[in-house]
């Protein structure tokens, strides 16, 4: 018994230990989970989605950051469908200035991501449709350090999904949807609220 | 009936006593709980009860970590209408932060998370998973190094989608107190 309660407490150990930073920044690797609103801006009926989602950091230098996460959004289309994004990518992140250690620390990010949208009639759950593309983000964010492990992120990027675009409309009563072909900067806002610990230096 | 109170006030005195130690919270603690938690749904007139149980770790005294899940039991409108609720499940993971003194200790959390939700059939069948966040606002007292209360008043927001009628917000206000467990995974120095 003894042996199991250390095997299940020993990985905490290592995490509730102070920060030790080898050199630089580089190699810091952190877990977190975060909470996302869409602010659609495609077709008449793009209403705003709430998400939830996951991200791994795994730092390269001072100055630069990498952020690989997925994301899972639910939201409107009108009252008449609904829509659902998986989104799973990485950006890169990059901090200007060159203090290291701010309790603020702004950065810029910019990335790359695949993801799936599905369209449900609300109305009926068999009629539906769906796409695979991918997208590439940019946007602006800010690190607010709680601790020398824990911070507090908040993100404001928009993301524009790449290739087929898809989108409802209801027409007569009935809700259709559009796929439509070619090159369509189809995209939206994403703002997103994270909480980030940072697990060790890993060189 | 008068020695019954002496006996109350002793065992009172004893807790007191016991709070006055040095803070618990520094002793890396890994807590949990399960308990019976009532909840308002902001949107409409439903109460529902749920079975809330938690898992924390306090890497920091000031900073901990905790995961919990509120288990539907069962719903009732305050209007004898159909509550909207059949099933659910509620998971949420993020971050606590801890102020006060010793060992009482006022907290704020944030989690984002998930919801598995059926509504009652006059609404749909359906069990959908929806994302969703909450927001904790309470209070734990270390009243011993295996024991302690809490209240925790939470927020949580969610919607179902997919309805005929287009959504539905289910945002509730859950309201949690008992006792709690905790076991240190670090040595005090008093001992």
């Amino acid at each position: 018994m003894k042996y199991l309660l250390f095997l299940l407490l020993f990985p905490l150990l290592g995490i509730a230990q102070p920060l030790t930073i080898k050199g630089n920044q580089g190699g810091i690797f952190s877990l977190g989970v975060r909470t996302t609103v869409s602010a659609f801006n495609d077709g008449l009926s793009g209403n705003v989605g709430t998400g939830v989602g996951g991200q791994f950091r795994l730092q390269f230098a001072d100055k630069v950051n990498s952020d690989w996460f997925f994301d899972y959004i639910t939201s409107d289309i009108g009252d008449f469908a609904n829509r659902t994004d998986y989104h799973i990518g990485w950006s890169v992140l990059f901090y200007p200035g060159r203090e290291t250690a701010l309790r603020f620390r702004p950065y810029i990010l910019a990335g790359h991501c695949f993801d799936y949208s599905r369209l449900e009639d609300n109305s009926d759950r068999s009629h539906f449709d769906e796409r695979w593309s991918s997208a590439v983000q940019g946007g602006v964010g800010v690190h607010y350090n709680l601790s020398p492990r824990l911070d507090l992120s908040a993100v404001c990027q928009y993301m524009t999904h790449l290739g087929t675009h898809v989108h409802a409309e209801q027409e007569n009563g009935i809700v259709v949807f559009h796929h439509e072909k070619g090159a369509s900067l189809e995209g939206h806002l994403l703002f997103h609220l994270g909480i980030n610990y940072k697990i060790g230096d890993l060189w | 009936m008068v020695k019954k109170n002496i006996l109350g006030f002793f065992v009172f005195l004893a807790l007191i006593a016991h709070g006055q130690n040095d803070s618990y919270r520094n002793l890396r603690l890994i807590k949990a709980s399960a308990t019976i938690a009532p909840s308002t749904m902001l949107n409409r007139n439903d109460a529902n009860i749920y079975l809330h149980g938690f898992l924390e770790y306090f890497p920091e005294a000031k900073m901990s970590l905790r995961g919990e899940t509120y288990f539907f039991i069962d719903g009732q409108n305050k209007s004898s209408n159909t509550p909207f609720v059949h099933q659910s499940m509620r998971t949420y993971f993020g971050v606590y932060l801890h102020g006060g003194k010793g060992n009482l200790s006022p907290y704020l959390g944030l989690q984002p998370g998930v919801v598995l939700m059926r509504p009652r059939d006059v609404y749909s069948n359906q069990l959908k998973l929806s994302p969703s966040f909450a927001v904790h606002v309470g209070a734990n007292y270390f009243i011993w190094k295996y024991f302690h209360f809490f209240v925790d008043v939470a927020y949580l927001n969610s919607s179902y989608r997919g309805l005929s009628t287009g959504t539905e917000k289910t945002d509730e206000l859950v309201l949690s107190a008992g006792l709690g467990f905790q076991l240190p995974t670090k040595k005090s120095q008093n001992e």
